[in-house]
This record gives structure tokens, C-alpha cells and sequence, in this order.
């Protein structure tokens, strides 16, 4: 019974979510000047919400006048899931890699270095990073392969046709939101911290003292602060998603949205904020369900 | 050999065999020449492919390559048939007669072009229902009819009747022929929600292959006796001019449609790619709102010319061009080169200062005592915001030089960039604004009247003037194109001397071209107007 509750309750919170963002944008965007591009005239509030509770978002208003919000979205997502999800494995690859560094070479010259470049390059913008990125890869490619052995990706971030998937530009942009979004680095300050912190905790010690290692403890005490403050950052991640994508040109999500605000594109806004707001939300659900399983300390008491 | 070099050519050797083998698994090497695309790339996506619903010049583009109208020019700009093949213009200019050419719509159906297309896409367009935005295109004509004889399938003849004489009526039939077949008989075109819109047929050079996010495939739609012929056109959308100028260097992007002027130099330096002039019928101006009190003065208007010193600001800004002083293009048979611009480059700072003041006084006008010294009338300061759009950030630096020109002249003037959406409803429509810097971009029949005209659908200027309104309408109804020719140099005259716009300039454009390219020719407004003359080396 209880899980039945929990379930419905995040259900009615994801649904609230939603739908304040979407109507938050619906204001705001009512109130930009501009018409949409296919020169349609924007919908109600109240027609779209009922359309789009039955599953229909519509047709595009000003990328793709031809095309279903629904279809471009099924096209996209994939892209902005792939991207996502590499930014996330290089943000905690990355920052378990440097905080390992930085542990086991403390005080050195190498760990200084490596920590003031990884904050360099955190506190780049995103979109300088970006041209960096994009320019030594074609350059280094050019320069090694030549152009008529280049691969068909290059350059970067040109398409040699409307079938390629494009995972060259996606991990490339995955790469750099996961610097340039500041995540690695918080990510790599939070294990940091955490880990001095547990390391002289007296479980640590009582571990120690029984002869188990002392990442048994740590390990899954560490899942929570990072949950937390990826939590955190989800919305700064998603934001970024939209800049990368946009100079990568990887048409995912990210692109659509931020063509879709410039062209006043209302259904395919609308469909777009759905996704994210409904995006932000299972993460938050699903980061949740994920405490509660590795921390005992997020579980219901169970009735005794 | 030791350990050290043992180890450093271990290593290169891995390095080097991960670099073969991305080479490898990423995608097939580009080897012949005929298996690569021509690829392009544009600053925005299309909205629809479309040719009733063109909005944007990269759709103009598009479509050059898909459809095909009755007629289009030649390299000299003389209309020259398309679809049609043979045609006659009745003596009293008001209907012409055509027969097509035998062609065939894109797919594997292989449908002829026939009159009934021909109709069918005058009646849509010409349909209030389609809200087409090419329905003035086709609002000159009055009927049109197949007129093979009985029984004739297919039938290819079609005559075509004006509402009022036109000489020279080809130059008019250029809109694109939309396959009646894909379309639902006796109703309107739709303006989104048709599949069409993202899956054209047409009957063009180019076949519509496949769209992805960013980026638009077309195939050559027969087969090409010349193997060097384009056979495959990607077009990629890159809104990063940065970028689309940095990824020329490496070679597999073959045109860039226009080069800032800023970039010209880095273009130059690389061999890879040739820079092509193309003067295009676009000129810039700044629009006044003749509705602001202060600009209702013509004393004003001039004195706000003559405090632009368009010639310097375009040299040192844009580069090549020409500074115009009517509402043509200097390419135009139009311009009128007997009128002399109200130009004051050659004065020096002092006599320039005194003329402008000389003009503002004689408009009520005097200068502030202390401070900015901006002129004033009845203690109101000239104050005038002028809102430009978005797409002009590129050329910002000219438009900054401008404001800096008002402003030292004594006009206070605050300077407002709005979104390319937000300025067609801001300026053009609402017509809330003060001045504004633009540019209008012309195909080869400028035709000025809805610019000027006081009933002009795109006279957001309010401007109104008798004689200009009686001029434009004598343009409409001229048959002798040396009367419209000698009418046309009396608006120009009118217009330079009556200033409803400030006129500045007409550029030329350059557009990067891959040298791996010979015998391209651009249409200045079409782009593509001439493809079958490009070539691969």
C-alpha cells in the first residue's frame, strides 16, 4: 500500500512539475514579441494541455512546419540521451580519476598542476571550450590523416549525410559540457571532501580494525552527497546541453529547444519543456530510489 | 635496440594503429571525386521546402534546386523558358500562351508535367484559404486555361490572361509549379501540417533524397551525361559563421553562400578555395518613421543625411560596394546615375557641421547651450531610437559607425537590437520605432511600389506623397519599357530628393567556393540558378 502511495505521489509531483514549466514558458513566451516562422498564430493554453494530456503536441510552428512535435522529439531524443549520458560518465570518471590523483600524489608539483588546469578549464565557458575542442580535433586529425584519408565525420562538426548518427560530435559535445558545466569539477571537490571526511570517521576505523578495507564504508557513503549534488546541478547540465548541442550541431533536444525559442516555435517549446521538466523529474525520482537502496538511512522504518 | 626505444616504439605503434583503426570504423574513406556531395552550408534550417511558403533566402535556395518555374534568367538576367518551352506574348501584352517542355515530377512514378500543374498552382496560390506567401506572385492574373485539343493526354499547352497589360510578362511567370497530384483536389494548401512541407516533389535538377536535424540531402534527378556534373548536394546548417569560415580550411565543405566582410582577408589566404563576387539587386537603407515629428521635416531628413558619410563607413566597414541614391540597385537598368548623392565626404568636418546646421535652424531647431549640444526645439531634444535586427550583428560595427555619425551631428540617437521575430512585428508591423537601419534584397523585377506607394503593404515608414503615389502608379500600368524606364529614373529623382529612407549602399557579396569546382556562375538572388555549369575538376 505504501509503495502504491509513494508511487502515486510522484506521479502527481511529476506531473505538477511539468506542467508549471510548461506554463511558465507559455507566459513567457507570449510576452517575447516576434510571430512564429510557418506563420501560424500560437495555440491556447488550455487546447494544448488537453491534446497534449491525450498524447498530441501538435505540428511545428516554425522549424519544421511539416512535422509532428512528437516525431521530432522521438527522432531527437536518442542524440541528447547519449549525450547526457556521456557527460555524466565523464564527469565521474573524470573526477574519480583526479581525486585518486590527487590522494595518492598529495603535495606534489603534478597534483598542483593537474588541479589548477582541471579548474581552468571548468571556469572556461562552454562555448569557448567548444571551438577549442572542435578546432584542435580537426586540426589534429588534419594534420595526421590528411584530407582525403580523413574520416567521414571530419571536420568536426560537419555531416557527410542525414543518415549518420553523429557519435563523434555527440561525445565530443558530452565531453565538453561535462568540464565546461562545472560538473567534473564540484564533482571532484565533493569526493574530495567526502572522502577525507569519511576516511576519519570512526567506521572507517572499525572497518580497519576488523580487517575490511576501508572503500566498503566509504564507497556507498559517497553515492549520496554525489547524488545530491548532481541533483543539484541537473538543471546547469541540462542548460548547457542546449549550448553544446547548438555549436556541435548534433540536432538533439538541446538543438530543437533553442531553435524552437528563436523561431517562436510554440508547440515544439512546449513539447521540448515537457521533455525536460519530465526528464528532471524521473532523475530526481529515480536518484531518490537510489538512496534509499545504497543508504539505509533514506528507507521508510518498516512497521514492526 | 634498447629498452627505451623498444618502449617509445611500442607505443607509437599502438597510438598509430588506434588512428587507423578510428579511420577504419568511423566511416568510408572519400576516395573518387563523383562519391563525395557537394556540400554547403547554411546560417539557419529551412522551415518548409515549400515554395508557396518561402520566408527565408536558404528556402529561395532550396527551391532553386527542386522546382522549376515556367522561366528563369540567363547569365544576362533575359528571361529564358524553364518549363516552358516555346511561348507567345499576345500584341495588347495581355495574356501569353505556353507550351511546356516534357518533364517529369521527382519518384519512381515518373508523372509528366502538365497544364493542369500549371492551373492547379495559380488557383492555390491565388486561394485566401492557402494564406500563401507567394500569392501576390500570381495576383497579375486573371485566368488560366489548357488549351490543348480534345483528347490530347498529356496535355502541355496552357494560356495564361492578366488583369492588365504587362510587358515582357516572362519575367513574372518565375514562380515554382507545385505537382497537382500531391495534392487534395478543390482544397487549399496548407501552411503547416502537410507532409509537403518537409517532403517536396518537384521537377527541378535536384530530387529531395533525405532530411535529418541539420542537415538536407538532394540527389541529381536524372541521370548526368557528365560524370563531373554535381550529382549529390548536402546542405548543412552550421549558425556559427566562426566556424563555417575555420572548417573551410579543411577542405570537405565546398561553399559558403556569403563571407563577412570581416573574414574576406582569412578566406583569401586559403588555396583551397576561390572567393566569388556576385552583385546582388540588395541595398541597405535607414528606414524613418515619417510619423515622428521631428522626421516628418524634410530639413531634418537631410540634415541626417548629410551627416552620414555613407562612402567612408562602407569602406571602412564593409568593403566593396557602391553608395546608391534611389530605391535601386545600381545593377538595376533602373538607376537613375544622373542624380548625385547628398554626400559630403568631401567637406571637411567645419562646413559639413554648418550645413546640417544651417538646415536644422531653417526646421526650427537650435543646439543646446552646454552638455552634449544635441538640437533641441521648444527644450525637446531630437531623442530617436533606432532598432535594428539581430541579423545585422555581423555588419554591427556599420550600424555602431552610424549612431556615432547621429550622434557627433547633434541627434541623440539610442541604438536597440531586437530578434529578427521580434523586429517583424516590432517595426514592420506595429511600426514602433524611430529609425532603423535594414536592407531589402530584390529577385530581378524590383518593383518598388509596395515600398512607397501610401497603400504599399510594406510601407511601414507611413510614408505619403502625392506625386510618388501618382509615379508608381504610372510604373504599374506602363507598356513601353522605355516609358517605365524614363518613370522608374523619375522615382529614383523623387526619391533621393524627398528622402523617405536615408539610401546607403549596395554591396557586393562574396561567396567561398571549393577551387575542386569550375564554371560557377551564382544568380545573385537564386544562387543556383546556373548549376549545370558547375563542375568538378
Amino acid at each position: 500500500m505504501s509503495a502504491v502511495v509513494r508511487l502515486v505521489g510522484a506521479a502527481v509531483w511529476l506531473f505538477m512539475v511539468a506542467a508549471a514549466a510548461c506554463v511558465f514558458v507559455y507566459f513567457a513566451l507570449s510576452i517575447a514579441p516576434g510571430n512564429s516562422d510557418c506563420g501560424s498564430s500560437p495555440p491556447a493554453l488550455s487546447d494544448w494541455i488537453s491534446a497534449a494530456a491525450q498524447g498530441d503536441l501538435g505540428f511545428s510552428d516554425g522549424i519544421d512546419c511539416g512535422d509532428r512535435v512528437a516525431a521530432m522529439l522521438y527522432r531527437r531524443a536518442p542524440k541528447t540521451v547519449v549525450l547526457l549520458g556521456w557527460a555524466l560518465a565523464v564527469v565521474m570518471t573524470l573526477s574519480t580519476l583526479l581525486v585518486w590523483s590527487w590522494r595518492a600524489y598529495r603535495g606534489t608539483w603534478s597534483t598542483r598542476i593537474s588541479r589548477s588546469a582541471a579548474y581552468l578549464f571548468s571556469a572556461a565557458p562552454v562555448f569557448i571550450l567548444a571551438h577549442w575542442l572542435i578546432e584542435a580535433v580537426n586540426t589534429g586529425v588534419y594534420v595526421t590523416l590528411g584530407e582525403l584519408s580523413a574520416p567521414s565525420w571530419f571536420p568536426l562538426p560537419v555531416i557527410s549525410s542525414p543518415t549518420e548518427f553523429g557519435w563523434v560530435r555527440l561525445l565530443c559535445a558530452g565531453t565538453v559540457l561535462a568540464v565546461g558545466s562545472g560538473a567534473m569539477i564540484r564533482t571532484a571537490r565533493t569526493l574530495e571532501a567526502e572522502t577525507d571526511r569519511l576516511m576519519k570517521s570512526e567506521a572507517v576505523l572499525f572497518a580497519r580494525g576488523h580487517g575490511f578495507g576501508p572503500w566498503k564504508v566509504v564507497g556507498p557513503a559517497l553515492v549520496g552527497p554525489v547524488l545530491a549534488l548532481l541533483r543539484s546541478r541537473v538543471l546547469s547540465f541540462f542548460g548547457g546541453a542546449v549550448i553544446v548541442e547548438r555549436i556541435f550541431v548534433t540536432g538533439g533536444i538541446g538543438q530543437l529547444t533553442w531553435d524552437a525559442a528563436r523561431s517562436r516555435d510554440w508547440h515544439a517549446l512546449l513539447g521540448a519543456t515537457l521533455v525536460w521538466s519530465a526528464a528532471y523529474a524521473v532523475f530526481v525520482l529515480v536518484s531518490e530510489g537510489v538512496l534509499a537502496l545504497v543508504d539505509p538511512r533514506f528507507r521508510r522504518p518498516e512497521a514492526s | 635496440m634498447n629498452r627505451r626505444d623498444r618502449f617509445t616504439a611500442g607505443w607509437a605503434t599502438r597510438f598509430g594503429g588506434l588512428l587507423v583503426a578510428a579511420s577504419v570504423l568511423t566511416g568510408p574513406v572519400a576516395a573518387a571525386q563523383d562519391v563525395v556531395p557537394f556540400t554547403y552550408v547554411e546560417d539557419n534550417e529551412p522551415s518548409s521546402l515549400h515554395p508557396s511558403y518561402v520566408r527565408k533566402m536558404v528556402e529561395v535556395r532550396m527551391n532553386e534546386l527542386i522546382f522549376e518555374g515556367l522561366f528563369t534568367t540567363d547569365q544576362y538576367l533575359k528571361p529564358v523558358g524553364e518549363l516552358a518551352k516555346q511561348w507567345t506574348v499576345r500584341r495588347d501584352n495581355k495574356a501569353i500562351d505556353i507550351e511546356l517542355y516534357e518533364r517529369y515530377w521527382h519518384g519512381p512514378e515518373r508523372r509528366p508535367v502538365t497544364a493542369d500543374d500549371v492551373l492547379f498552382t495559380i488557383q492555390a496560390l491565388q486561394d485566401e484559404r492557402s494564406q500563401s506567401t507567394k500569392a501576390r506572385a500570381v495576383s497579375f492574373i486573371r485566368r488560366a486555361a489548357a488549351t490543348c485539343a480534345a483528347g490530347t493526354d498529356p496535355c502541355r499547352n496552357v494560356r495564361l490572361e492578366f488583369t492588365r497589360p504587362i510587358p515582357e510578362p516572362e519575367r513574372f511567370l518565375v514562380f515554382k509549379i507545385l505537382p497537382a497530384h500531391k495534392f487534395p483536389v478543390g482544397k487549399p494548401l496548407k501552411m503547416r501540417g502537410d507532409p509537403f512541407h518537409r517532403q517536396p516533389i518537384g521537377s527541378g535538377p535536384f530530387k529531395f533524397l533525405r532530411r535529418s536535424e541539420n542537415i538536407i540531402g538532394l540527389e541529381r534527378a536524372t541521370e548526368a551525361e557528365d560524370a563531373n556534373l554535381l550529382s549529390r548536394v548536402n546542405a548543412q546548417f552550421m549558425p556559427d559563421k566562426e566556424l563555417q569560415v575555420r572548417i573551410l580550411n579543411f577542405g570537405n565543405i565546398h561553399s559558403v553562400i556569403r563571407i563577412l566582410p570581416k573574414d574576406r582577408a582569412v578566406v583569401e589566404k586559403n588555396q583551397k578555395v576561390s572567393l566569388k563576387p556576385y552583385s546582388t539587386f540588395s541595398w541597405w537603407y535607414i528606414g524613418l518613421n515619417h510619423r515622428n515629428p521631428h522626421l516628418q521635416d524634410l530639413n531634418v531628413r537631410k540634415a541626417i543625411a548629410m551627416a552620414i558619410d555613407r562612402t567612408d563607413i562602407r569602406k571602412s566597414t564593409l568593403g566593396d560596394g557602391e553608395t546608391i541614391t534611389g530605391p535601386f540597385s545600381p545593377r538595376s537598368p533602373y538607376y537613375n546615375k544622373e542624380v548625385k548623392p547628398h554626400e559630403t565626404s568631401g567637406l571637411r568636418k567645419r562646413a559639413r557641421a554648418k550645413k546640417i546646421e544651417a538646415l536644422m535652424r531653417k526646421a526650427g531647431y537650435r543646439r543646446e547651450r552646454r552638455g552634449p549640444r544635441y538640437f533641441v526645439k521648444k527644450k525637446f531634444r531630437v531623442n530617436l531610437t533606432m532598432k535594428v535586427s539581430s541579423d545585422l550583428r555581423p555588419y554591427q560595427l556599420a550600424v555602431l559607425n552610424i549612431q556615432t555619425a547621429l550622434q557627433r551631428a547633434g541627434f541623440r540617437v539610442s541604438l536597440r537590437w531586437l530578434e529578427a521575430s521580434a523586429y517583424q512585428q516590432v517595426v514592420r508591423e506595429k511600426k514602433d520605432f524611430d529609425m532603423t537601419v535594414s536592407q531589402w534584397t530584390f529577385s530581378q523585377n524590383a518593383d518598388v511600389r509596395p515600398l512607397f506607394h501610401s497603400e504599399g503593404r510594406l510601407n511601414y515608414i507611413n510614408y505619403r506623397l502625392k506625386e510618388m503615389d501618382r509615379r508608381l502608379d504610372e510604373a504599374r500600368s506602363a507598356q513601353d519599357p522605355d516609358v517605365l524606364l524614363a518613370i522608374n529614373a523619375r522615382i529614383h529623382e523623387l526619391a533621393h530628393d524627398d528622402l523617405p529612407y536615408i539610401f546607403l549602399w549596395s554591396l557586393v557579396d562574396y561567396s567561398a567556393v571549393s577551387r575542386k569546382l569550375s564554371g560557377v556562375r551564382i544568380h545573385p538572388y537564386n544562387y543556383f540558378a546556373w548549376t549545370d555549369s558547375w563542375r568538378w575538376r
